[in-house]
């Protein structure tokens, strides 16, 4: 192939940009505002009122039969370590000492069973979905073990069973969902002393968030985080701390996570297409241009060759000619000495001396007779 | 360029015998506290100067040998912001106990010869006519009415005249060998010798013809200026100046831009001057300390307060009770418009009602011991220990007249926790309005064991007490003995 590896990646490139210019969003996350299915269900959790009681993570093990834990949930000296969900444990509280806060502050992590799930759509055999609900639920007897979901959460909450060799299953929270579906409230929700989880709908909790937020400003911070964050959460948090302090990070944008990647997923297929035509069509035009460079050469040769051919040819009818002339001649040059040696008989014979004249006369009188 | 940090004490430090002459001029006998020049001649002029004279200092003293700062062509070792030091400079102003101290001093005299104290030396007005400082007596007021942070046309910046007044009346008197403030800038700067500061302990009020007792009304001042009678907007206040002047530092912290009265740049649409609060915001506006309800929301905020108050929301201002401050009723101030005397006389009335203690709650209106029995599925009831409370409580109520007054009777101690109650004197349970749920409502009320708890923890959280954790289950009520099933 006479294409180099540079022009190659050129045209490689060409392609893709001329993609992204007429490619438009695919139609399943595009430019819409979701804003979660009515009546989607939800926690809020008010990290002013967390006292760190441990009681969340006992409760949702006790509803979940996990496995007991190493140290019982009543050991707060656990708090000193940054925890997160793991296998066996779909909720932690963490301990924070943020320079504003007078008392340690504590937060509850587990999914926040966001409106448009970045796991639910890394999962490419759907054993991940969002329900309308509002939870995130998982079937272990679909998922395949490859832990996409683990890579794409922004939170960091699913975790995996690595010490299961045969059946591991990917763990988080389900937001009690069996319990739900029985007209009953999360474990961790109807455990806590404190109230500082509030179960209901996601538009009821937004509300109840505001009205907290604006009857006690000097307590709350100004703001609800998983209203917006990573395209809207159900699970809704307020603080009397900055975010940043107790370890939510604040900088993760509105845009869904899907929606990130629909740009260049609805890309995808006509790169593909596109790619693999304009490919092909590069190669055949580099084998034509083999081709057509052969065809050349030989076209050349033949003519060549047959410019040659033409002149030797030539060179042979001139010397056909040639000799042909000199065969005449000298014909004519025999006949010419045979006439004069008859005649010199035909004189010395009769005395006189004929010359070719009157043998012309003779002749042309034979003629005449004739 | 960024501005030079400047490291005062350092120079000062070097210099082998301490004095502000060798950078500060002085202009009749008075240290001007600007670097070799008496007036600002403009940016140029002044960068010029402060090139020269610094670098020649420094170049000199290289020259003899000694650790000196940088020269010419080292341009970022001075015009820089990131040096390894911090400024630990603190602020400072008077407060009531320096300003008696001052009065007090016979060292300071007065500036013309009045008999009666010495605020003369230090209080002025500019007279426009004369176009220098004049004092007047009667007025005098702080030092930034006129001398703000920056420089206006009123007058110089605080800082340089706070530096220049106060600082050569200090030099003045050392150099005179007697006691007097400091001269250095850590003497009244440093944090450490702030606290060291004499603080006097029985102050007398400062003498400036302050009333005892005002009674607040703007449409009543409009009647006596004018002499009609006004629309009677509403019932006047009666203000106790007196007790008002014992909890504030200093007089800025109401009258913040002038000794008028209130309603002069605060009238009912608001002025230009007032950048246009108006009057009702002026006294109400629940954010700002130099309101009155903001002032005492903010007292509300302290331990012996938070307890209950941290748990009332902030923004229900309806159901404030007017009727509180806005005790005179009008047809006692007729016939209008009232004079002086009866305005003072009716305001002095009411303030004596106000400071009257209210009744002691007899034992047997509340009870000693309380038995919260409901929902006891996994803890025995809570035996709550009310009386103890609740004379706790009362007893901290006590601690001032603002709160002693706002607390008389049962009606608003007990509203703290016996809150949205229909009568005052029976309380229905909690249980009656927290439903049994364990969930909020829609609109944000608690469930019962929220509710419960969040009061509880929230009032021992709020007002400081170490015990009970909220964490320890068991100081509050026992765990159930026999092992009760979860409900699943």
């Amino acid at each position: 192939m006479g294409f180099t590896r540079r022009q190659f990646f050129a045209w490689m490139g060409a392609t893709i940009g001329n993609g992204f210019l007429v490619s438009t969003h695919s139609q399943a996350a595009a430019a819409k505002l979701f804003s979660g299915y009515p009546g989607s269900l939800g926690v809020l959790h008010d990290i002013s009122r967390c006292i760190g009681c441990r009681k969340c993570e006992a409760a949702c093990n006790r509803v979940n039969e996990l496995p007991p834990p190493e140290r019982p949930f009543d050991d707060l000296k656990v708090l000193n370590l940054k925890r997160r969900p793991h296998a066996g444990a779909y909720t932690v509280v963490n301990q924070f000492f943020p320079p504003a806060a007078k008392s340690p502050v504590f937060v509850k992590k587990q999914c926040n069973h966001c409106l448009e799930p970045a796991c639910v759509s890394a999962c490419f055999v759907k054993a991940l979905k969002k329900s309308e609900t509002g939870a995130v639920i998982y079937d272990p007897s679909l998922c395949v073990g490859c832990r996409y979901c683990m890579i794409a959460c922004a939170f960091n909450i699913p975790a995996y069973e690595y010490n299961d060799p045969v059946t591991p299953k990917v763990t988080m929270c389900t937001l009690c969902q069996p319990r739900i579906q029985k007209g009953l409230i999360p474990a961790c929700v109807e455990i806590c002393p404190q109230e500082a989880l509030t179960f209901g709908t996601r538009k009821d909790l937004i509300n109840i968030a505001r009205q907290r937020i604006q009857g006690y400003p000097d307590r709350y911070v100004d703001h609800i985080y998983g209203e917006h964050e990573m395209g809207g959460c159900n699970w809704l948090y307020i603080s009397n701390v900055r975010f940043r302090d107790i370890g939510m990070s604040e900088d993760l944008g509105i845009i869904a996570a899907p929606q990130l990647t629909s740009g260049p997923l609805a890309m995808l297929s006509i790169v593909v297409i596109t790619g693999f035509v304009f490919l092909t069509g590069i190669y055949a035009i580099s084998k034509r241009k083999d081709l057509t460079a052969n065809e050349e050469k030989q076209s050349a040769v033949n003519r060549i060759a047959n410019d040659a051919q033409a002149e030797i040819n030539q060179m042979v009818v001139q010397l056909k000619e040639k000799s042909k002339k000199d065969k005449e001649a000298a014909v004519k040059q025999e006949v010419k000495k045979a006439v004069e040696e008859a005649l010199k008989q035909v004189g010395e014979n009769s005395g006189t001396q004929v010359s070719s004249q009157s043998l012309g006369t003779i002749r042309s009188e034979e003629q005449e007779r004739r | 360029m960024p501005t030079v940090f400047f490291l005062h004490d350092r120079h000062t430090d070097a210099l082998e015998k301490p004095s502000c002459e060798p950078c500060h001029l002085k202009d009749a006998n008075l240290i001007v506290f600007k670097f070799k020049r008496l007036k600002d001649q403009g940016c140029k002029p002044d960068r010029e100067l402060y090139h020269l004279e610094c670098i020649k200092c420094h170049t000199d003293r290289r020259a003899q040998g000694l650790k000196s700062g940088p020269l010419t062509a080292e341009c970022r070792r001075c015009h820089s912001q990131n040096l390894a030091y911090i400024d630990t400079a603190q602020p400072f102003g008077m407060d009531k106990s320096l300003h008696y101290r001052h009065v007090l001093s016979d060292l300071i005299r007065p500036a013309g010869n009045e008999k009666d104290g010495n605020c003369s030396a230090c209080h002025h007005e500019y007279d426009q006519a004369l176009k220098k400082t004049v004092y007047k007596k009667g007025q005098e007021g702080t030092c930034r009415y006129c001398h703000k942070q920056e420089k206006t046309e009123k007058g110089r910046s605080f800082k340089t005249v706070a530096h220049e007044d106060c600082l050569n009346c200090h030099f003045e008197l050392k150099l005179q060998d007697k006691k007097a403030g400091p001269t250095i800038c850590a003497g009244c700067h440093a944090a450490a010798k702030q606290s060291n500061i004499a603080k006097l302990e029985q102050i007398p009020r400062i003498k400036r013809n302050q009333p005892d007792v005002v009674l607040l009304s703007a449409w009543l001042q409009e009647a006596l200026e004018s002499g009609k009678p006004s629309n009677q907007f509403v019932e006047p206040v009666a203000f106790n100046h007196l007790s008002h002047e014992k909890q504030v530092e200093n007089c800025r912290w109401c009258h913040h831009e002038s000794m008028e009265p209130c309603a002069m740049c605060h009238t009912r649409t608001g002025t230009d001057k007032s950048k246009f609060f108006r009057l009702e915001q002026a006294m109400h506006s629940p954010d700002n300390l130099k309101s009155c309800l903001g002032c005492h929301r903010e007292s509300m905020k302290s331990a012996d307060c938070a307890g209950c108050h941290a748990q009332m929301n902030a923004r229900r201002f309806d159901e404030i009770k007017c009727n509180h401050c806005h005790t005179v009723a009008r047809k006692s101030l007729e016939p209008l418009p009232a004079s002086d005397e009866t305005r003072a006389k009716i305001a002095a009335i009411q303030i004596n009602v106000r400071s009257v203690p209210g009744p002691v709650i007899p034992d047997d209106k509340i009870p000693e011991k309380v038995t919260i029995g409901i929902m006891t599925d996994q803890y025995e009831s809570v035996i709550f220990p009310h009386r103890q409370i609740v004379r706790t409580l009362i007893k901290r109520t006590q601690k001032s007249i603002l709160t002693q007054y706002f607390h008389r009777g049962t009606a608003s101690l007990c509203s703290g926790c016996h809150h949205h109650s229909p009568s005052a004197d029976t309380y229905p349970k909690c249980a009656a309005c927290h439903g049994m749920s364990l969930q909020s409502d829609p609109n944000g009320k608690p469930g019962l064991k929220g509710a419960y708890h969040g009061q509880c923890s929230t009032c021992h959280q709020r007002m400081g007490l170490e015990k009970p954790v909220s964490t320890d289950c068991t100081a509050c009520h026992q765990k159930k003995t026999k092992m009760v099933q979860q409900k699943d």
